[in-house]
Parts: structure tokens; sequence; C-alpha cells
């Protein structure tokens, strides 16, 4: 078998200013250097001042950094190739999450509910209101919408107010899609969300039946929790526990998930509303931020707050994180999850706020109890305050192809691509963010928006700032646990696979 | 007018500064960009002087506040930015000269999915095999004669 080497003057000689650049950028991390992120998000830490010395082509190949910029396609010189088909690859790799289209489909059966969350994402009606809960016609028209979509493997996603209070609803809903998708050869899973007040034997028997996984919030201890999620009683903390408790007996541990939402009376609390999670044996929390929609809007003296405030929660929540990690509980945090994958692997994400092409419509659409067709379910909460921007059609009088050509969706379309908005287009963490036009559209009226001032590119610019500070300076122990994030394993078995 | 070039004035109150930079240093580009990510703090007029780009700039707040207890002064941007303009002219550098290359790699990632109407612009094929098909650098040692 041929064998080919460079020429002897490549290894001994050095140059300098000889090579070209593929394309990269770049990000100044404070005082720890610059981090050059090429087109697929392959990232290199350097020293302060490497990227203008690669730019203006001071840059000696003999200097130890050369070698690993070349190595990771950020240039080229004469004794080596760009790999375009190795770099188109890549590329194609990241964005694989458009395949398919949409994929998760959200159906609000109900509006009705018996809790008045602060920070609701509806606007809820009274447990009475029959008309608030979605009609058969609807439901089957739905799940026709949902089945013409290209992608072979379906998430069924069940929610309200509170559907379990349409549980017939439910029943018919999941019986057509089910029929439907093995017509079409499809993978269907079934996820209901809900407070679980009215979890009943016979609504676990028929989860456990259909295989239906089951979401749950829990925002924390009792104090928290029911602070923020108010219900007849004041028991939603007491009820949401015994809801996961039977739920987990009836369908397995791993059948029932939770979520919590940090509220302005969450900020002062992350180690305990941690705590709390693993006082009920999760090994996940997504320490997420409120929604600018719905009742948050409405009543942000109780919920809002800035974006600092939340970092300022984060980093103490991720750092109580890893401490329970180090104590031996696995417990991963998801939002760092994502990103250290996005940042450290060559898959893109499922997680529709963090996509370019943004996810909205493209991989998700809720189904509302009326038919109305929204692109996300932060689009629907405009809806309920009067913004109907994103109110794709209905499933009553448009086709697939009419939702996603129609000039809501048009519109959506064009500031959904951070490739090609202005602050991200030259942005290092381009290849890990997203561009979230929903947001922007609530939060600056401007779908595009104004990345200086946003809300979503400060929170996302600190988070990943913060993930390259403890990538470079984390000791042993939170670089292993962040790794065994990325590959599914738990601290001791990532210290088995490598050598101490 | 070489003078000028980079130079900062101050107004009597220090509370806005002139800057004013060589288009031929920093491009119109760079400094748009520039000003788009300092204007969550700074406020700026951008204007043209034949060979110059003159920026008028301060801060916004001026005063602190409960939200905002520490303001910095018009003084204490100055090296900042700076820092925005040489880090926002780099990345115009980057990107002409790269711009081909990240074009023809979208259009191979993306190519299998017929999406393409036009060919994109430049050598479909590796840049380097195709400048010198016959003699590139590498070195068969199969073929390699002896001695």
């Amino acid at each position: 078998m041929a064998r080919t080497f460079s020429p002897r003057e490549a290894f001994g000689s050095f140059n300098c200013g000889t090579y070209r650049l593929l394309p990269f950028r770049f990000h100044r991390l404070d005082k720890q250097g610059e981090v050059l992120v090429n087109e697929c998000g392959e990232f290199v830490v350097a020293p302060p001042g490497t990227t203008e010395k690669l730019v203006r082509k001071r840059l000696s190949s003999r200097e130890e950094i050369y070698a690993t910029l070349k190595a990771k396609h950020f240039l080229y010189d004469d004794y080596s190739s760009p790999l375009l088909d190795v770099l188109a690859s890549k590329y194609r790799t990241k964005f694989g999450f458009i395949h398919g289209s949409t994929k998760l489909h959200i159906f609000v059966v109900t509006l009705r509910c018996d809790h008045s969350c602060h920070y609701c994402q509806v606007s809820r009606q009274t447990l009475n209101k029959g008309e608030f809960d979605m009609p058969q016609e609807v439901a089957s028209k739905a799940v026709d919408l949902m089945l013409e979509s290209p992608s072979p493997h379906i998430t069924l996603e069940l929610q309200g107010g509170e559907p379990l209070l349409a549980f017939d609803t439910i029943k018919y809903v999941v019986s057509i899609a089910k029929a439907g998708a093995a017509r079409r050869e499809k993978e269907l899973d079934v996820v209901i969300t809900s407070n679980l007040a009215f979890l009943t034997d016979e609504i676990l028997a028929y989860c456990k039946a259909e295989s239906i996984k089951l979401s749950t919030s829990l925002d924390g201890p009792a104090f928290i929790h029911n602070a923020n999620r108010p219900r007849p009683g004041g028991d939603s903390y007491q009820v949401a526990i015994e809801g996961i408790k039977r739920a987990r007996r009836a369908l397995g541990v791993d059948r029932v998930a939770a979520l919590m939402t940090t509220t302005q009376a969450s900020l002062t609390h992350p180690k305990e509303i941690i705590d709390e999670y693993v006082r009920q044996s999760f090994h996940t929390i997504f320490l997420r931020p409120i929604s600018p929609y719905g009742f948050a809007v409405k009543s942000s003296h109780r919920t809002g707050y800035e974006m600092d405030a939340f970092m300022d929660f984060y980093r103490v929540g991720l750092g109580h994180i890893l401490d329970i990690n180090r104590r031996g509980y696995n417990l991963v945090e998801i939002y760092t999850k994502i990103l250290l994958q996005k940042i450290l692997t060559p898959e893109g994400t499922g997680y529709v706020d963090l996509q370019s092409p943004s996810g909205a419509g493209l991989n998700v659409l809720v189904y509302n109890y009326d038919g109305y067709v929204y692109a996300t379910d932060e689009s629907r909460m405009l809806a309920e305050m009067g913004d109907f921007t994103f109110r794709l059609g209905s499933v009553l009088t448009n086709s697939r192809a009419e939702i996603f050509t129609n000039p809501p969706f048009v519109s959506l379309l064009q500031a959904a691509c951070n490739q090609s908005l202005p602050g991200c287009s030259d942005c290092a963490f381009q290849p890990y963010c997203g561009s979230d036009p929903v947001y922007h559209h609530a939060t600056q009226g401007d779908m595009v928006g104004h990345r200086a001032t946003s809300g979503f590119c400060a929170r996302n610019m600190s988070v990943i700032e913060y993930l390259f500070s403890l990538l470079q300076n984390g000791d042993s122990d939170t670089q292993d646990i962040l790794w065994g994030w990325v590959t599914d394993r738990n601290l001791a078995e990532i210290r088995e696979m490598v050598p101490q | 007018m070489s003078s000028l070039v980079d130079a900062v004035q101050f107004d009597e109150k220090r509370t806005t500064a002139t800057i004013c930079v060589d288009k031929r240093v920093y491009s119109k580009g760079a400094v748009l960009r520039a000003f788009y990510w300092l204007g969550k703090d700074l406020h700026s007029r951008i204007e043209q002087d034949g060979e110059f780009l003159r920026i008028s700039v301060g801060p916004k707040m001026l005063v602190p506040t409960l939200n905002q207890p520490k303001v910095k002064s018009i003084d204490e941007w100055i090296p900042e930015i700076f820092e925005a303009l040489l880090d926002a002219q780099l990345r115009i550098e980057i990107q002409t000269e790269t711009a081909a290359v990240r074009e023809l790699i979208i259009a191979k990632a993306f190519a299998e999915s017929g999406i393409l109407e036009d060919p994109p612009p430049g050598t479909f094929d590796d840049p380097v095999k195709s400048s010198a098909p016959e003699s590139g650098p590498l070195i068969n040692i199969k073929n390699k004669p002896p001695g």
C-alpha cells in the first residue's frame, strides 16, 4: 500500500504568514485569552492576541498553537489541504436536526386548570368551562396534520391548562394518533404534561397500557412551589409530590420527569431547589429562566427579574450541582448538557430554543384547543394576550403546505437563522446558540431583535463564557462530570475510563 | 489631517468624546459593528469626514441607580471602544478572506438536498488540489525514484 509523507522541509522549516485562513469567529474570554470557533463549532482557546497575529499573518509555523489551529481547521498552508469535504460533512452533521422537519407536536387539549400560577403560559380558565376543551373534529384534523410531518419519529405532547381535566379528549387523541402513526409506519412517543392534581388509578393504568410518559412541574421545596403555583387549599407541592410517587410506582421511575421555572422567589434559593430534586430522587434538573409571556408579563412584579440575577442563580446552582455529583449522586443540569453537547460534540440539538434555523414551526408545532396552530407554546401565549403574530393557520381550514407558506411563517423564517442576523452573524458562539424570533418579538417588538440588549443573548453569552471557563480552568472532577453529562455517564464511570 | 488619526477629544464636562478613526485602519463596517454592541451602554453618532470617520460617543447612564450602582465614565470606556473596533475590524478581515471557502463548505454540506439553484462561486474541488493537481506537496514514496 502506497504511503505518502510531506517532504523533509515541511517538518524542519518554519515560515510566517504563508498560510491561508479558514472561516472562523472569535470571542475574548475575560483574562483567560480568546476562544476561536470554526464554522463547525470546533474551538481553540488561545492566549490573548492570537487572533490578531493569525489574521495579520504574523503567526509562525514554529509556534505550538499553529499546529493546533491547523489540525482544527482554522488555517491551511502549502503542506495541508483545507479538507472542505470534511468540513462540509461536519457542518451537515451540526444541522442534522433539520432533517425530517417537525418532530414535537403539542396539543392543548383544554385551557381549564385548577392552578393559578403567576407565570402561567396560558390564560387559564375555570374548571367548568367545557367550551375550552378541544372538540373531536379539531383533534382529528390536528392529528392528521401532525402525521403529515415528514419526520419518521414524532413526539405528541398533551398539555393544557391541566390536560387530565380533559381525559376523554386525551384518550381520543391518543387512539387516533397511534392508529394513524401505525398506518404511516411512524414511531410515536406520547407525553402528558400535568400538575398531577387529578391523577387517578384509572389514568395511571391507561398511561401504563399506552406507554405514556408523564411530565410535571416541581419548582422547589414547598415554600417556593406553593408560592409559585397557588391552588385551592394551597397544597400544590403536596399534590405534586404525591403524584410523582404514585406515577413512579405505576409507570416506573424513568417514565416521570419534572421541570422547574425560576421566578423571583426562586432566585435566592438555588441550593434549596436543587436539594429538593435530589430529595425526590431526580437525576436531572433544568435551571430555566421564566418566559416573558402570559401571566409572567401581567404579574412581572412577582415573577420578573433581570438576566444578571438569573445568571447569579445559575452559577451558584451549577456549582452546587457539581458538588452533589462529586459526592457521588448523579445529577445533570439539562441546559448545561445541551450547550456542552453543542460545544464538545459534532451534533446539533433537538432543543428548539437553541436551534438555528429556529425550531419554531420547523421542529415544533402547537395545536390549540380551538384548532389554531402556533409556531411555539410561547406564540400561543402571545395570542392569549392578543398578539396573533405567530398564529400560522388553523387545522380546520389550512393544509400543512399552507401553514408553512402563510405570511406569518415566512416572516418568522426571515429572522430564524442566526447566521444572518445582525450581532449574531459574527458572534463566536453562533454555532452553539439559536435565534429565537418569538422571544425577540415578545421582548423587543422585533423578530430580529437588538442582540446587544437582548436577554436571550445576555443569558446565552454568559452561560457559554462560563462553560468555557469551567472547561479551561475547572478541576479534573469538574471536567469529568461535564464530560460525563455529554456522554451519559456518571462520575464513577468516567473515572473508570480515564486513569487518574 | 494625519494628526486626527485615532484622536480622541472630550467635551468640557467630560461626558462625551469624539473619536476620529482612519477608514484605512477601521472600515465603516467595523465601526458600525463595534458600536452596535457598545450600544447597550453607549449612545453614538457616526459621521463621515473624508478619509476619516468621526464618532461622537457618550455613556447612556450618567448617574448611578439602584439597578446599576456603578457608572463608567467616558474615559474608562475608551480602551474598551478601541478593543471593540479592533475586534470588529479583524472579524471583517476574516470574513473577507474566507467568504468563498465558507460558501463552498455550506454548498457542499447541503449539495445532496438539491436545493442549489446556481453553482456556488469558486472552485468546488479542494483548492490546493485544483491549483496544483500534478505537483502537490505530497510525495508518493512508492513512486519515488531510487537514489
